[in-house]
């Protein structure tokens, strides 16, 4: 059972964990990675718990970033064909 | 002196309040939104008597008690109403702002944790603002806790909030019951066991019998208490064995924490304290008059 729902704007970026984070009872940070919004995950967890809280955000935010990346894919990819399974 | 996981304030002998730590929602009050390493004063109460403090996860309360009279102060993140200066939602502030809703109420003791703020009346009542309990809707300005209740003590946790009645009995606010992270089923059995108030579940603490309770102190998600026999019971969220027990079980009833003493030994004066996840206790022999002579 998540322990709670935080919305995004109530994390905070840790430079250091290169994570979106939040308080956890136990004392730790609940945390969340950008790629992991980018694919959709809405689970953030505390590293040193069985506990997890629910994020909500609107995934489009994330996705700006991803597009670039993609973009950026398509143009090695164009250079260099990869095979996709 | 109060501390919560990113601050630390004090305050000097003649009321100054020093804070120092995480400053990022105004928690500081410095009057803006920058940490500090060593502690500073805090230049907005500079001609105030400051004379309790209380920090929650983002955010402070300050008790001032002087000439321009007695208020309760909040500044930091007020997102769930934790500030109690107005009606409308206030995302944070940098700077103490009086509370409103308080004028009638002389105030003796301040509480926060999580995204809760409480205060307790001279007349034992208690006021609650901030997230509300049992999934109740954020109260925004403090509101009068409507039990028929004279209280002597509270203490806040993440979810829940334990009262400590003038008559020595442990009462729990709160939709996590006894404080134990348990499952919305649970949940829903257990609100109708309780009386329903606007203001959450209030329910009283099984398996005390008719001890009577002394002290009672909040983790994020566990409890404490003293019992008069000297006693100390935890229950609650165990995973990190913040509840003493000797393992990491939950607890949904109050257990008594074995010192594993041999029979006969001297009773003690004990005192339990609360981490967000861990749990201290004090205790000192209690020294017999015939021990004495």
């Amino acid at each position: 059972m998540s322990y709670d729902d935080v919305e995004i704007e109530d994390m905070e970026w840790n430079e250091k964990l290169q994570a979106y984070t939040y308080p956890c009872p136990c004392g730790d940070l609940f945390q969340i990675t950008k790629e992991d919004l980018r694919l959709g995950e809405e689970i953030a967890r505390c590293p040193s718990c069985s506990l997890y809280i629910t994020v909500i955000y609107n995934i489009e935010d994330f996705l700006g970033d991803n597009n670039r990346k993609k973009q950026e894919n398509i143009e090695s990819s164009k250079q260099q064909p990869i095979a996709v399974a | 002196m109060a501390c919560s996981l990113t601050l630390g304030s004090k305050f000097s002998e003649n009321g100054c309040l020093f804070t120092c730590g995480d400053g990022s929602f105004g928690q500081l009050g410095h009057g803006d939104y920058n940490s500090h390493c060593l502690p500073e004063k805090v230049s907005y109460m500079n001609s105030r008597h400051v004379w309790q403090v209380a920090c929650g996860m983002r955010h402070s309360l300050a008790i001032v008690n002087d000439d321009l009279g007695c208020q309760v102060h909040g500044f930091g993140s007020g997102k769930r109403g934790q500030l109690g200066i107005s009606v409308d939602k206030v995302r944070s502030i940098n700077v103490p702002q009086a509370a409103l809703g308080l004028d009638d109420a002389k105030i003796v003791s301040i509480y926060a944790d999580g995204d809760h703020s409480a205060a307790l009346s001279d007349d034992g009542r208690l006021y609650t603002w901030g997230r509300g309990f049992s999934g109740a809707s954020d109260i925004h300005i403090p509101q009068c806790f409507n039990a028929n209740l004279s209280l002597r003590e509270a203490a806040l946790g993440w979810n829940h909030a334990l009262l400590l009645t003038a008559d020595s009995e442990v009462f729990v606010l709160g939709s996590y019951g006894n404080g134990v992270l348990i499952s919305p089923d649970t949940n829903i059995q257990r609100r109708n066991r309780s009386e329903e108030s606007e203001e959450g579940v209030i329910s009283r603490i099984p398996g005390l019998g008719s001890s009577k309770v002394l002290q009672i102190a909040a983790g994020a998600e566990h409890s404490a208490l003293v019992t008069d026999d000297g006693s100390i019971l935890t229950w609650g969220w165990g995973e990190h064995g913040q509840l003493g027990l000797g393992d990491t079980v939950d607890q949904s009833i109050p257990q008594i924490i074995s010192f594993g003493e041999e029979v006969a030994a001297p009773r003690f004066l004990c005192e339990v304290y609360c981490g967000s996840g861990f749990t201290y206790a004090i205790r000192t022999p209690v020294v017999v008059d015939s021990e004495i002579s």
